[in-house]
C-alpha cells in the first residue's frame, strides 16, 4: 500500500515537472552549478570482476548527473584492503573520504580521530545532513551504535533497515534426507535431545550410508553461529549476560557442550574431520550428498548449493534453514547468529579534505526516500520496476544479466546495496536476492531467537586495543586447540576442561573480560 | 726514539695509503662497476633499513617512524614471554632442519640424474616438466594437498592400503613435518635444480676425459669430477640456506594449519602473521624479524667460517 | 669392459624410468590445473580425488577471464615491468657480480659483506614503503615496479660464484693484450658464463613476472596493476570463506564458475612464463668452456 502511494506521488511529481512547474523538492539532492569532485578510497567489494572502477557504478553515474558531483575512486587490491588501509594511514597521504569497515580498524575508530586521520562529523551532520540527523533522532538505537563513547560521530553509516538483514547463518538440513528417515519438516526436533535422536536415525539409516549426520568446519564455525552451543545459553566467546561481560569457553555450560559434542563424536554423529574442514571441503561434501545437517548461510550455502545440485538427477535436493534447538521443549532459543544494524561500514572524512560539506551533503541524499530507491534498486525502468502491488523488483538487467554477470555482481554494478557505502539497506532487496520459497520461510526460523546476550558493537580505546589483541591472540588459538582435543577424546573431559580454564586465566582472559566490560559500560552510557 | 717511532707510523700510514692508491688505480674500473651497486644498496636497502628502529618503538601510523614513542625492548620481551614461544621456536627449527636435510640435497641429486641421461630430447622434457610445479600458486598446491590427504583422499587411500590409518593426515600432528617437507620437494626440487644444471654445464669436459683414461667408472667420475665442480655452488647455497633457518614462510603454514595439527605446524611466521600483520602491529613484526635476522646472521657467520676453512668457498 | 657397459646400461634404464616417474609426479599439479580449468564447474566442486581428465568440457571460464577488462591491461603492464626491470636488473647484477668476483681488489670483500648483510637485515614493510613510496615519491610510478627490487642479492651471489670459476689465466692473457675490465667482462666472462647468466636472467624474469607485493604496496591505480595482482585477487576472492553477509554468494547458476575461473586465470597467467625456460635451456650445453679455452 505504502509503496503504491509513493509511486503515485512520484508519478504526480514527474507529471508536475513535465508541465513546467518547478517543484521545490524537500528531499532532493544538493545540486551544484559548477562541477564538483572529491576523492574517495574504497574497496571494490563485490563489484570486482563486474567493473574495474566504481565510477562505472550506475548509482554514482546517476548522482553525477543529478548533482554535478563526481567521485574519484582509489581502489586497493581485492584481498589486500587491510594492508592497503594501514599503509595509507601510515603514509599521511589521505584522500578526501575513506569508505571502510570502521569497527575493525586496528586500535578502534576513536584512535583515528585523536590521531587526526579523520575528523568528527557532529557539526557537519547538524548543518548539512538534515535527513541523516532526522533519522538518528528518530532511532536512538542506531544513534548509540554509530557514535563513539564520547558522543563523536565519525562516519556516515551504512544501516540495515531491519535486523533481519543481520542474520544470515544458522542450522541447515537436507529436506530430502529428512524424508528418508521418515520425518517431515514439521516434526523437526526443537530440542538438543531430539537432534541427537534424529542424528542417530541418520547414522543408522541404510539409505543414507556414508552421510555425515552433523557437519561443522572447525571451532570457528561455532563462534560464528552458536548452533547447539546456544541451547546452553552461551556463545563461544564474549557475550553480554545482563550487563556483565562473560567469556563462553570458560563457563560451566561450555563444559556441558563439550561433553555433548564428545559423546556425538564417539557415537559417530560428527564429521571425524571436523577440525580440518574448510569451506572447500564443505562445498564438496554437501554437494556430493554426504552431509545431513550443517552450519550454513543463506546465500553462499543454500542458494549456491541448490542452484548446483537441484537438477534432473537430483530433483528433490533441498536445503532447509531450521530453528536453533533448545535444551527444553517449548523454549525460545536463547541465541543465534545475529549482527547489529550498524556493522561499522561507512564513509569517514579525512583531515585532508578541504570541502567536507560537499561530501556530507552528497551522502545525505541516500538517507532520503528517493535516495533509498536509487542506492538500493538503481534506476526505475532500467534496473527495477514496481509490480501490481507496488513492490519493487529487479528487471532482467540485474536479475538475469545479459552480459553473464551473476545477480550478485549485477547488483554490485547497478546498485550499492552490497557495499560498505552509506546506504539505508532495504529488506526487500534481500528477498529479491535470496528468493527460494524455503529461504523466505526458513529465514524466520533463524530469526526466532532471543539474542539478548549478543555483544553490541562496542569500541575500544587505543591503549586497550593493543593489550586486548595481545591477550586474545593466544587465548583464541589455545581455546580452539583444547576444545578440539576434548571433543576428539584426546584428553580427559574434566581434566582437559580444568586445564583449559586455568591456562586461559594464565593467559590473561580475566583482564580481557575486564576490558570488554569497561567497553560495554561506556557503550551503555552513550547518550 | 720518539721521532723514530713516529716515523715508523708515518711510513706504515704512507705505505697503507700507497697501497690503497695503487689498488684504486689498478682496479679503477672494478670500483666504477661497483658504484651503481653501492648506490642502489644505500638507496633501497640501507636507507629504509634505518626505519627498522620501529622495533624499539610503538609505531603509530599517524605519528610516523620518527615521531612514535620509544618503548625499548617491549616487543621483544612480549615475544619471548609469549605462551607459545617455545613451541614456535621448536617447530620452526625442526621444519627448517628437516628441509635442509631432505629438500636441500634433492635438487642436487635430480640435477646429477638428469645430467646422466643420454637421450637429449627426453632430458629436456624431464627438465622442463620438473620445474613447472614451482609456478602453481601456493593456494592451489595446498588445496590439492588438503584434497589428497583427507579421509579417503588419494594419498590417504594409498597409505591405508599399506596398513596406515585411513584418516585425515592434516589432523595428525605427527605427520605435519613430513607433509611439509615432502610437498616442498615436490614443488621446488625441479626449479632448484636449474642452478646446478647450469653449474654442471660449465665443468671442464677434459677432466672427465682424464678420469675415463684413468679407468674411473660413472660413480667415481661423479665423485671425483662432478661433485667438486658443483662444490662452490653447493656451499654458497648451503650457507644461504642455513642463514634462512628461521624463515619458514607463513603462507603454506596458514593454509595447512588447523587446531589439531597446531602442535607441530604453528611457526614463528604464522604466529607473527596473526599477531602482527592482521593486527597491523608493525613494531612487533619488525622486532621478531630483527630477532630472526640476528640468529640467522650468527649462523651464517659460523657456517661461512667453517666452509672457508674446509672448502675455501665462502660468501665473503 | 663388457661388464661395465652392462652395468652402465642398467643404470641408464633405471635412470630413465626413475626420472620418468618424477616427471609424472611433478607434471600432475599442472595437469590438474589445466583439467580443472576446462571442467564443468558443477562437477568440479563435487569432485573428490584425482582428476585424470576434465570433468565435462567447458570453456566458459576462459571466456570470462578474457572478457575481464583488467586482464589484458595487466598483461601489458606485467610485460613492461618484466622486460624493463630485467634489463635494469641484469645490467646492475652483471657489473656488480663481475666486480665482486675480483677478489684481489682490496675493498671488494667489504662491499660483498655490505651487500650480503641485507639478506638478513631487511627493511620491514612500513619503513620500506615510507622511504621508497613517500620520501622518494615513487608511489604510483612505473619506477616503483622496477627499481626497488632491481638487485636480488641471492642472484648477485650466484652469478659471482659463476664468474669466480673462470680461470685466471684467461683474464691475464687478455690484460697483457691491453684489455680493460669492461672489455674482459664483455669478451671473456659473459660468453663463458652464458649458462649462469641465463639462469640469473630466468630468476629475475620469473620473480618479476610473479611479483605482486610491491604493486600492492605502491600502486593504487587499477590500470597500473600487474597480472599477478589481479590473479591474486581472483584466488583470494575464491578462497575466502564467505561467512559475512556482505560476501555471501548470491543467486544464479553461474556462481560456481568461480572455481574454474580460478584455474583458468592461473593457466592464462602462467603459460607465457613457462615458455621461457626452453629458451634458457639451450645455454646449458656442455663444453662451452672448453671451446673458449682452446679457441
Amino acid at each position: 500500500m505504502k509503496q503504491s502511494i509513493r509511486r503515485i506521488a512520484a508519478l504526480l511529481l514527474a507529471a508536475l515537472m513535465t508541465l513546467g512547474v518547478t517543484a521545490v523538492m524537500a528531499e532532493g539532492p544538493t545540486v551544484y552549478d559548477e562541477p564538483q569532485t572529491f576523492t574517495m578510497w574504497c574497496s571494490m567489494d563485490k563489484a570486482a570482476g563486474a567493473i574495474s572502477d566504481w565510477s562505472e557504478n550506475l548509482v554514482y553515474q546517476e548522482m553525477a548527473k543529478l548533482t554535478n558531483v563526481t567521485v574519484e575512486f582509489q581502489h586497493p587490491p581485492v584481498g589486500g584492503e587491510k594492508d592497503a588501509f594501514n599503509l595509507m594511514c601510515a603514509s599521511g597521504d589521505y584522500p578526501d573520504a575513506i569508505q571502510y569497515s570502521w569497527l575493525t580498524v586496528p586500535g578502534g575508530p576513536a584512535n583515528y580521530i585523536s590521531d587526526g586521520v579523520i575528523i568528527p562529523l557532529n557539526d557537519l551532520i547538524d548543518q548539512y545532513a538534515p535527513n541523516l540527523k532526522a533519522y538518528l533522532e528518530a532511532h536512538p538505537d542506531i544513534n548509540q551504535q554509530i557514535m563513539l563513547d564520547d558522543g563523536t560521530y565519525y562516519v556516515l553509516p551504512s544501516i540495515y533497515q531491519d535486523i533481519e538483514l543481520a542474520t544470515h547463518q544458522g542450522p541447515v538440513v537436507r529436506g530430502d534426507f529428512l524424508e528418508k528417515i521418515g520425518m517431515t519438516p514439521e516434526e523437526f526436533p526443537t530440542t538438543v535431545a531430539g537432534w541427537e535422536e534424529m542424528l542417530i536415525k541418520v547414522r543408522d539409516c541404510e539409505e543414507l550410508e556414508g552421510v555425515i549426520p552433523f557437519f561443522f568446519a572447525q571451532m570457528t564455525n561455532i563462534s560464528e553461529s552458536p548452533v547447539i552451543l546456544g541451547a546452553f545459553g552461551i556463545t563461544q566467546e564474549f557475550y553480554n549476560d545482563n550487563g556483565t561481560v562473560k567469556y563462553g569457553a570458560i563457563q560451566p555450560e561450555y563444559k556441558e557442550f563439550l561433553a555433548l559434542m564428545r559423546r556425538w563424536y564417539e557415537l559417530g554423529l560428527l564429521d571425524t574431520e571436523f577440525a580440518a574442514n574448510t569451506a572447500k571441503l564443505r562445498d564438496e561434501k554437501v554437494t556430493s550428498d554426504r552431509v545431513f545437517a550443517f552450519i550454513g548461510s543463506m546465500g553462499n550455502s543454500i542458494t549456491r548449493y541448490t542452484a548446483m545440485c537441484r537438477n534432473e538427477n537430483n530433483p528433490d535436493f533441498q536445503l532447509l534453514p531450521m530453528p536453533y534447538p533448545t535444551l527444553n521443549e517449548g523454549e525460545t532459543p536463547i541465541v543465534g547468529q545475529q549482527g547489529a544494524k550498524y556493522t561499522g561500514a561507512g564513509v569517514a572524512i579525512t583531515s585532508s579534505c578541504e570541502n567536507p560539506e560537499l561530501i556530507v551533503k552528497f551522502y545525505d541524499y541516500f538517507y532520503t526516500e528517493e535516495g533509498h530507491m536509487l542506492s538500493n534498486w538503481g534506476v526505475q525502468g532500467l534496473t527495477y520496476d514496481y509490480d501490481e502491488e507496488g513492490n519493487p523488483y529487479f528487471l532482467p538487467l540485474v536479475a538475469e544479466n545479459p552480459d553473464g554477470l551473476s545477480r550478485e555482481q549485477a547488483m554490485a554494478k547497478y546498485t550499492i546495496w552490497q557495499s560498505q557505502s552509506p546506504v539505508y539497506k532495504l529488506k526487500d532487496v534481500l528477498e529479491q536476492r535470496d528468493c527460494l520459497p524455503e529461504q523466505i520461510e526458513g529465514r524466520k526460523n533463524w530469526l526466532a531467537c532471543k539474542n539478548e546476550i549478543i555483544m553490541p558493537p562496542v569500541t575500544p580505546t587505543a591503549e586497550e586495543a593493543d593489550e586486548f589483541a595481545t591477550i586474545m591472540n593466544d587465548c583464541t588459538t589455545y581455546m580452539q586447540e583444547q576444545a578440539t582435543k576434548i571433543i576428539m577424546g584426546e584428553v580427559d573431559l574434566d581434566e582437559g576442561f580444568d586445564t583449559m580454564v586455568s591456562t586461559l586465566k594464565g593467559m590473561g582472559i580475566e583482564r580481557a573480560i575486564e576490558l570488554r566490560q569497561a567497553q560495554l559500560e561506556r557503550y551503555l552510557a552513550r547518550i | 726514539m720518539v721521532s723514530a717511532s713516529a716515523r715508523r707510523v708515518q711510513i706504515g700510514r704512507k705505505s697503507l695509503r700507497q697501497r690503497v692508491v695503487k689498488d684504486l688505480r689498478r682496479y679503477k674500473y672494478v670500483y666504477l662497476m661497483l658504484l651503481p651497486l653501492i648506490i642502489w644498496y644505500l638507496l633501497f636497502c640501507y636507507w629504509p633499513l634505518l626505519g627498522n628502529v620501529i622495533a624499539f618503538k610503538d609505531f603509530k601510523p599517524m605519528k610516523g617512524i620518527w615521531g612514535s614513542d620509544w618503548v625499548g625492548f617491549k616487543h621483544f620481551t612480549s615475544f619471548f614471554s609469549s605462551y607459545y614461544f617455545g613451541r614456535l621456536l621448536r617447530n620452526t627449527l625442526l621444519i627448517s632442519i628437516y628441509c635442509i636435510i631432505f629438500s636441500f640435497p634433492a635438487p642436487i641429486i635430480l640435477a646429477l640424474l638428469i645430467n646422466e641421461l643420454r637421450l637429449p630430447r627426453y632430458k629436456r622434457v624431464v627438465q622442463t616438466i620438473t620445474y613447472m610445479p614451482y609456478f602453481i600458486s601456493m593456494i592451489v598446491i595446498c588445496g590439492m594437498l588438503m584434497d589428497f590427504l583427507k579421509k579417503d583422499g588419494v594419498i590417504t587411500s594409498v597409505l591405508a592400503a599399506i596398513g596406515l590409518p585411513n584418516e585425515n593426515y592434516l589432523m595428525m600432528p605427527g605427520a605435519f613435518r613430513t607433509i611439509y617437507v615432502t610437498s616442498d620437494i615436490w614443488q621446488h626440487c625441479g626449479w632448484n635444480s636449474i642452478i646446478y644444471l647450469a653449474a654442471l654445464s660449465s665443468i671442464d669436459q677434459e677432466l672427465y676425459e682424464a678420469a675415463r683414461i684413468d679407468g674411473a667408472g660413472r660413480l667415481r667420475q661423479t665423485w671425483h669430477v662432478t661433485l667438486p665442480g658443483l662444490l662452490p655452488t653447493i656451499m654458497i647455497l648451503l650457507i644461504m640456506r642455513v642463514g634462512a633457518v628461521l624463515n619458514v614462510g607463513y603462507e603454506k603454514i596458514i593454509l595447512l594449519y588447523n587446531a589439531s595439527n597446531a602442535e607441530t605446524s604453528d611457526v614463528i611466521s604464522s604466529f607473527v602473521y596473526r599477531r602482527g600483520i592482521l593486527e597491523a602491529n608493525f613494531s612487533y613484526t619488525t622486532a621478531v624479524d630483527f630477532f630472526n635476522a640476528l640468529i640467522s646472521f650468527v649462523l651464517v657467520i659460523v657456517t661461512n667460517t667453517v666452509s672457508k676453512r674446509k672448502t675455501e668457498y665462502g660468501l665473503w | 669392459m663388457i661388464r661395465q657397459s652392462k652395468g652402465e646400461r642398467t643404470f641408464q634404464a633405471a635412470n630413465v624410468v626413475l626420472l620418468g616417474f618424477v616427471a609424472v609426479l611433478t607434471l600432475y599439479p599442472l595437469l590438474y590445473v589445466l583439467f580443472a580449468s576446462v571442467s564443468d564447474p558443477n562437477l568440479l566442486v563435487r569432485n573428490s580425488g584425482l582428476l585424470l581428465k576434465p570433468l565435462g568440457f567447458e570453456l566458459g571460464a576462459y571466456k570470462i577471464v578474457f572478457n575481464n577488462p583488467d586482464i589484458g591491461n595487466g598483461y601489458v603492464n606485467t610485460l613492461l615491468y618484466m622486460s624493463v626491470g630485467t634489463v635494469i636488473s641484469m645490467t646492475l647484477t652483471i657489473l656488480g657480480a663481475y666486480a665482486l668476483s675480483r677478489r684481489h681488489a682490496m675493498f671488494v670483500k667489504y662491499v660483498m659483506f655490505f651487500a650480503a648483510f641485507t639478506m638478513w637485515f631487511k627493511p620491514s614493510m612500513i619503513p620500506f614503503f615510507l622511504t621508497v613510496g613517500t620520501d622518494m615519491h615513487m608511489k604510483n610510478t612505473f619506477w616503483a615496479m622496477v627499481l626497488p627490487r632491481a638487485i636480488v642479492t641471492y642472484n648477485l651471489i650466484v652469478l659471482r660464484t659463476g664468474f669466480a670459476a673462470v680461470p685466471e689465466s684467461l683474464e691475464e692473457s687478455a690484460r697483457i693484450d691491453g684489455a680493460n675490465d669492461f672489455t674482459i667482462l664483455l669478451r671473456i666472462f659473459v660468453p663463458l658464463c652464458m649458462a649462469n647468466i641465463a639462469v640469473v636472467t630466468l630468476f629475475y624474469m620469473v620473480s618479476k613476472w610473479n611479483s605482486w607485493f610491491d604493486a600492492m604496496l605502491f600502486l593504487n591505480k587499477r590500470p597500473m596493476f600487474p597480472l599477478q595482482l589481479l590473479l591474486r585477487e581472483i584466488l583470494i576472492l575464491n578462497s575466502t570463506d564467505s561467512m559475512l553477509a556482505a560476501s555471501s554468494v548470491g543467486q544464479s547458476d553461474q556462481i560456481p564458475v568461480g572455481e574454474t575461473i580460478k584455474y583458468a586465470t592461473i593457466v592464462v597467467a602462467t603459460l607465457p612464463i613457462l615458455c621461457v625456460y626452453p629458451f634458457i635451456q639451450k645455454y646449458f650445453v656442455k663444453g662451452v668452456m672448453i671451446g673458449a679455452i682452446k679457441g
